[in-house]
């Protein structure tokens, strides 16, 4: 079973991807800040991440970034959702090696896809 | 001839009495100013004498003067370096400058001239009618110059508050889209969820119900982002995201969007894609914005039983453009207000007997969809006969890379 973690301040959005990604069939793990997330990535090694790019004290990017630093996840794929509408924003994100990138809200098949596209990935 | 402007310089010549500081160190020639401009016929001149530099300079920075008499030759400095001190020290609020010059010195007076004096007079020249008219001049030249200056400095405060206001609203905007997206974001997944069956089978009512409820929060979120990006538009915040993109991917997304809706509006839904279409060089999620915008249009203003085709094909001389189009045998547009469509906020709102719904949306719609395509180097066009229906088609740039030859 694939493991996700998802790095996610807002409790009904991470409870909402909880509920979805368990019915997928998919072992989900949850962060609510960066700190949150890099030392539960290293603790569970995930098989993917995906990140919120708005994130108390510190940004997705930021997140992201680490992530690929540590040994332990610097291969990790991963993915952004963010409920930001900014110009270059997602060139950005690609540039920091996102494998997809979604907008809030979300259709549900956009999302399924984006995951599947990312673990196939790794 | 300068027209004269109201503040100061009709004050001063209401004053009548102006200041007059001179700098010139022959004691004959000060003698002669100072004659010339006592016996002048409407004027009263109050006057200072210095006979060098600095004792110019020490007066000049204990008064105010209206005018500055300055020699050219001022003993062991010119009057070319008072002149520049003179300049430097208040480049906005400074006195007139007129600058006096003896035989031969006209390349000088061109050079004083550029560097701030307002005037020069010939020593030989000088009579009380020349003197008291080169030092008017001055005067109203200074106070023209004054008066540009603070308009210039009142612009650029209200320009700079203009800027950080835009700034705030900018701001403003993304943050109300993003605290609103928020909890629409869970409620769409929750609707979606049980509309599936995650949670458990739904009987067929229910997920009729929940259809509805999922497409008004994707009516929700058009609505906020047509807002955000109307915003974006305005203040010029706006930028395109280009690369290479497969027209038929771009239609294929909008197909599989836009599907379930024509048929839960009992309205026909087609579409044709020209066979080898090369890559266009567009934003892709923006066309898909577009097309969108068009085809909720097509399916709000065409009744039951009525139909829409979405077309992909190549145009342009050389083929070097991707023309899309949506057309409708919806309600069509007057053409009294088929220019007018594409303005932000304007809307048609009838109630006929097609049946076609009276209001509904922002407005934005077209506005945004027309400023996409503008910035993309195509443009969004219409026509339409009242009563048939209309076609909204744009083009888009074939990519112009090399290894890209259809």
């Amino acid at each position: 079973m694939k493991k996700i973690l998802v790095v996610e301040d807002d409790r009904k959005i991470a409870k909402a991807l909880s509920v979805r990604l368990r019915s997928l069939g998919y072992d989900v793990g949850f962060a609510y800040d960066a700190a949150m997330a890099l030392t539960h990535a290293r603790d569970t090694r995930p098989d993917m991440v995906i990140i919120d790019i708005n994130l108390p004290a510190g940004n997705g990017f930021q997140v992201a970034e680490r992530l690929q630093e540590a040994p332990e996840t610097s291969g990790t794929p991963f993915m952004f959702i963010t409920a930001s509408r900014k110009a270059g924003l997602r060139g950005q994100a690609m540039k920091v090696g996102a494998k997809s990138y979604l907008e809030k809200p979300f259709l549900a098949s956009d999302l399924v896809n984006s995951i599947e596209n990312v673990l196939g990935a790794a | 001839m300068l027209t004269r402007q109201p503040d100061f310089v009709d004050s001063v010549l209401d004053l009548m009495t102006l200041k007059i500081l001179i700098i010139d160190d022959n004691e004959m020639d000060r003698l002669v100013y100072r004659r010339c401009l006592s016996m002048h016929e409407t004027r009263v001149f109050s006057i200072e004498e210095a006979s060098s530099a600095q004792e110019g300079l020490v007066l000049y920075n204990n008064e105010q003067y209206d005018c500055v008499l300055l020699d050219f030759h001022l003993g062991n400095c010119t009057g070319i370096d008072v002149l520049d001190q003179i300049v430097e020290h208040n480049p906005l609020s400074r006195p007139a400058i007129v600058m006096l010059t003896g035989f031969g010195t006209i390349d000088g007076a061109a050079d004083a001239m550029k560097r701030g004096a307002d005037d020069y007079i010939q020593k030989s020249t000088v009579s009380v009618e020349s003197l008291g008219r080169a030092i008017a001049n001055a005067v109203e030249k200074t106070a023209l110059r004054r008066t540009v200056s603070s308009k210039q400095q009142y612009l650029q405060i209200a320009n700079e508050q203009l800027t950080k206001q835009n700034e705030e609203i900018k701001r403003f905007y993304h943050s109300v889209s993003h605290e609103l997206k928020t909890p629409l974001t869970s409620l769409r997944e929750f609707v979606s969820m049980v509309h599936e069956g995650v949670a458990g089978e739904t009987t067929e009512d229910q997920h009729d119900l929940l259809t509805t409820a999922l497409e008004s929060c994707d009516q929700l979120c058009t609505h906020l982002n047509d807002l955000t990006d109307s915003v974006s538009l305005e203040t010029g915040a706006f930028r395109l995201e280009l690369d290479r993109i497969d027209p038929a991917e771009v239609l294929d997304k909008s197909v599989r969007q836009f599907e379930p809706l024509f048929e839960s509006a009992d309205v026909s839904f087609s579409h044709q894609v020209e066979q080898g279409l090369p890559l266009m060089q567009a934003d892709e999620a923006r066309v898909v914005q577009v097309i969108s915008i068009l085809l909720a249009n097509a399916r709000k203003f065409t009744p039951a039983g009525g139909s829409v085709l979405l077309k992909s094909e190549r145009t342009g001389p050389d083929g070097n453009a991707i023309r899309f189009s949506v057309a409708d045998t919806g309600c069509g547009i007057e053409a009294e207000h088929l220019n007018l469509v594409f303005d932000r906020l304007y809307q048609v709102s009838k109630e006929d007997e097609w049946g076609c719904r009276a209001r509904e949306g922002l407005g934005l719609g077209l506005s945004i969809a027309k400023q996409i395509m503008l910035q993309h180097g195509g443009e969004l066009v219409v026509q339409s006969v009242p009563g048939e229906g209309s076609e909204f088609s744009f083009t888009v740039p074939v990519s112009d890379y090399l290894a890209n030859v259809a």
